[in-house]
């Protein structure tokens, strides 16, 4: 190999070199630009003390009327129609918590959650108002196990909700 | 009661892992604890039926309340990626800002 050859060679290695480096400074100002339109990015809305509130009132709520179930387990103390007031009061505080929810924007997630614990409020009170179409005597109220379990799951949306919600606080 | 809860458990959890990894998603260890906490809810419906503590018509909404507990639990993990990836990426941009701005001696974040 000649000398001269060498020299070529060596001179377009270097500029492939300088292209290649020119090319990714270019590819990387490209991921780049749009990122250059505000120093920092949000995925998920922030934190919400007034979230955390109302969800936290919504479960005080659900464990107040359990223990009244639980202690007053006999009809005609638990059936249905005795507790409407309740059913009222807890689907208007997670139709406010909807509605808070929905307004924050990039807020999907915990808005959905809102949106698991009223469908299980629902079930609830469609198994409470069932019951009390049963023939007269206990049957008529919810069993203890049972309550176990229900009130288990909304607990469950609950705290589900509120550990996103603390996972927010800590982080962003 | 003829079912295998366990294998159960195991399948609900797979079927999870695959849904999720089509969007994109890699929760295979929660999945799979979902899915065994699913089976778990499917057995004690059953057997508050067999023991008359609950009606058969009433079964699926029992089991209606733990999909909704799961979905929620599902929201909190995707939540949870979602502020783990906003970290990931104001961290490049604090990167960006301090070393990087002083290597081009120019700032691209405002």
């Amino acid at each position: 190999m000649l000398p001269d050859d060498l020299q070529v060679r060596s001179m377009w290695a270097s500029i492939r070199s300088g292209v290649w480096r020119h090319f990714a400074a270019a590819v990387l100002l490209l991921f780049l630009l749009p990122l250059t339109t505000s120093c920092s990015v949000s995925l998920i809305a922030p934190y919400d003390s007034r979230t955390e509130e109302m969800v936290t009132q919504i479960q005080g709520e659900l464990s107040a009327f359990h223990q009244e179930l639980v202690y007053d387990n006999e009809a005609p103390a638990c059936v249905y129609s005795k507790h409407v007031d309740f059913y009222r009061t807890i689907h208007a505080d997670i139709a406010n918590l909807r509605v808070r929810v929905s307004a924050i924007a990039k807020n999907l997630a915990t808005a959905d959650q809102v949106r698991a614990l009223e469908a299980g409020v629902g079930d609830l009170e469609t198994i409470h108002r069932n019951r009390e179409n049963q023939p007269p005597g206990d049957t008529r109220c919810m069993g203890i196990k049972a309550m176990e379990n229900s009130f288990g799951g909304l607990e469950g949306i609950i705290r589900s909700i509120l550990q996103l919600e603390m996972v927010k606080q800590r982080t962003l | 009661m003829d079912v295998d809860f366990a294998a159960l458990g195991g399948q609900i959890g797979e079927r999870i892992v695959t849904v999720l990894a089509g969007h994109g998603k890699t929760a295979g260890g929660f999945a799979r604890t979902e899915g065994e906490k699913i089976a778990l809810a499917i057995r004690q419906i059953a057997e508050m039926v067999r023991d008359g503590e609950i009606l058969p018509e009433e079964a699926p909404l029992y089991f209606d309340i733990q999909m909704q507990h799961s979905r929620a639990v599902l929201r909190t993990v995707e939540g949870i990626g979602l502020v783990a990836a906003e970290q990931a990426i104001n961290g490049t941009l604090d990167l960006i800002k301090g070393a990087v701005t002083t290597a081009l001696g120019f700032s691209l974040v405002k």
